[in-house]
């Protein structure tokens, strides 16, 4: 991790961070389009591709309350669209960890048409996977100001993908970081959304061997993934506690990481 | 009660436990040597769910340096996440990978549903007993629920054999409902049990149980008396005690119901082809299953290779009878939950 991605620009480091998570892989659709390369430069064109594709959106759901129901027809030329556009691939391959939340937002879509779900909940799908869209958006744009400071570089993205503990931690607290900026702003679900996968899909990763280590840490810490934090955030309390508990959850990082380092990883031992 | 739960009783003594279930041995070619399988070529690409500390990405790159003529991409995430890209990427008609690792069964269950899996070969099913041989994933290794107590407080005699009878009993218990084990434990119980026994079991249980933020508190509540029993996956108290050896914990299986799940990792193929099966055996080479009980705890599933001191054998678990796909089938569990106030 770089340095200049630690402190207050952490939300952008997540996304400098992220813009390498698609580990060793080739672009799933193909190459980019040079576009890509000069991302910076072609944000216009993105912003115009989300809006042409919250366009399509809307006329789903328009359709969708009109006649009562719809066909999937729709959502499947809204997919065929989003393929299409330049936007696409400067997620895929830019901002990754904001790719996938887009799928999913739009099977979500697909699946409230496709099983004739009621006008609201299909409106309630088009506006997340809008809003998905709208986070991509925002992750190239920080990232390209990043860009402005550094190099755009995949080392950080390559230390997660080597699944080090200490990579995944520092992933963690950076996704921390990013929970209490969406509670600021206040998308209290992003926020807790985030919370519950730094816990569920990271820290269970690499809590084995801290076990062993120190399992009161790891149950303090289970504590205030899936207790504490997100009750604070149900019970609108204060950004500054909020930031306080993320704060002592950092350090409990920190010392978890140190813990892990001195005790030496597993990863030491050879498969073969 | 003593012969039916052996296991763990020392975790040192367990190699020297010899029951067999013949569900559980019946049929399975003993490990294949990585030596003995085929030099992997040409190009693969697999989708690796996150989890146990990168153990899995580190056998992956293993199997990489061993092979290298095999122009292997990997992509990591986590597992349900990596499941509905795959959904989303062939509904679209766009790449996909040959293969699946998944940390569980029900996001590989949840590909398989959607029909982007191919018929797991004889070659893979081989090597695993009948009862995890499933035509949409290949298990890899596998993890049970257990009854964690702390045998000064506890007798053994007192659990119950049964995990249906839990609620007849005075124990007071530890849980973390908000626990993805915890829900696929629920989700067996429903599918075995039925709706309505599930629901009697969570009321039943309910005004005896104390909610935990993971299953690791809970097991160290049952270490320190405040609960009587931990319902949790069986590495944590393996891992606790592995730091805290003078912890009073042991660890107990009900017999052939939702008590004693297990839960497994496996791989799902998804393109044709001789590459995603042979690297699949791999995942089955005693290298692998011996490297994945002695770094993560768990269970190894293929060619009866024996786990180190303090790992359950299967041959020595008697999990329920279940299709572990279904397993993703779980939202009437959350609603019975939340009936129950439990979540």
């Amino acid at each position: 991790m770089t340095e200049t991605g630690r402190g207050s620009t952490a939300l952008v480091t997540a996304v400098l961070l992220g813009a390498a998570l698609a580990p060793g892989v080739g672009l799933a659709h193909g190459e980019a389009g040079e576009h890509v390369e000069a991302f910076e430069e072609h944000l216009d064109d993105y912003e115009s591709d989300v809006q042409a594709l919250g366009e399509r959106l809307d006329a789903i759901v328009e359709r969708y309350h009109a006649d009562g129901g719809g066909t999937t027809e729709q959502v499947d030329e809204f997919m065929a669209a989003w393929k299409e556009v330049k936007y696409h691939n400067a997620v895929e391959e830019v901002a990754t960890p904001l790719y996938s939340p887009i799928w999913r937002a739009i099977t979500d879509l697909r699946q409230a048409v496709e099983s004739g779900e009621p006008a609201k909940v299909v409106e309630q799908r088009a506006s997340a996977l809008r809003a998905t869209l709208y986070e991509g958006l925002g992750g190239l744009r920080l990232r390209a100001s990043l860009d402005e400071v550094e190099p755009t570089g995949h080392d950080e993205g390559a230390a997660e993908a080597d699944g080090s503990a200490e990579a995944t931690l520092q992933r963690i607290r950076e996704q921390l970081d990013e929970a209490v900026a969406a509670y600021g702003s206040g998308d209290t679900e992003q926020a807790r959304s985030l919370i519950e996968a730094a816990y569920f899909e990271r820290f269970e990763g690499v809590e084995g061997g801290l076990i062993e280590e120190d399992p009161e840490l790891v149950t303090r810490l289970e504590e205030a993934f899936n207790a504490e934090l997100p009750g604070l955030i149900i019970e609108d309390a204060p950004r500054e506690e909020v930031e306080a508990k993320v704060a002592s959850m950092k350090e409990a990082l920190e010392r978890s990481e140190a813990l892990l380092d001195d005790a030496g990883e597993a990863s030491s031992e050879a498969v073969f | 009660m003593m012969d039916r739960r052996t296991f763990l009783k020392g975790l040192s003594a367990l190699g020297a436990l010899g029951v067999s279930p013949a569900w559980a041995a019946s049929g399975a070619a003993e490990a294949v040597p990585a030596d003995q399988l085929p030099e992997l070529s040409g190009d693969l690409t697999v989708y690796l769910g996150r989890g146990e500390g990168g153990l899995y990405k580190q056998v992956v790159e293993a199997i990489r340096e061993r092979n290298p003529s095999l122009s292997l991409e990997v992509r990591r995430g986590s597992s349900s996440g990596l499941a509905n890209t795959l959904v989303a990427e062939s509904e679209h008609g766009g790449a996909r990978a040959d293969a699946f690792w998944s940390i569980d069964a029900s996001s590989l269950g949840h590909v398989a549903s959607e029909g982007l899996t191919r018929p797991v070969p004889a070659a893979l099913h081989e090597p695993l007993p009948e009862a995890f041989r499933f035509e949409a994933f290949a298990p890899v290794s596998g993890r049970v629920r257990s009854m964690a107590y702390n045998p000064e407080r506890v007798r053994e005699a007192d659990l119950p054999e049964r995990i249906m009878d839990l609620p007849d009993t005075d124990l007071t218990v530890g849980w973390a409902p908000s626990y993805g084990a915890f829900q696929s434990f629920l989700t067996a119980m429903r599918l075995l049990e039925g709706e309505e026994a599930t629901r009697a079991w969570l009321r039943g249980i309910q005004g005896r149980a104390r909610s935990y933020a993971g299953e690791l508190g809970a097991v160290m509540a049952a270490a320190q008396g405040e609960v009587d029993l931990a319902l949790a996956n069986h590495y944590y108290t393996l891992r606790l005690k592995e730091g805290q050896p003078e912890t009073s914990l042991e660890l107990a299986f009900t017999r052939g119901d939702a008590g004693a799940l297990v839960n497994t990792s496996g791989i799902a193929l998804l393109s044709q082809g001789a590459t995603p099966v042979d690297f699949a055996r791999y995942l089955h080479s005693g290298e692998v299953q011996r490297f994945l009980a002695e770094e993560a705890y768990e269970i190894p599933l293929a060619g009866g290779v024996e786990p180190p001191a303090g790992v359950p054998a299967l041959a020595r678990l008697e999990p329920p009878e279940l299709d572990l796909t279904r397993l993703g089938d779980l939202q009437p569990t959350l609603a019975l939950m939340r009936e129950a106030g439990v979540l």
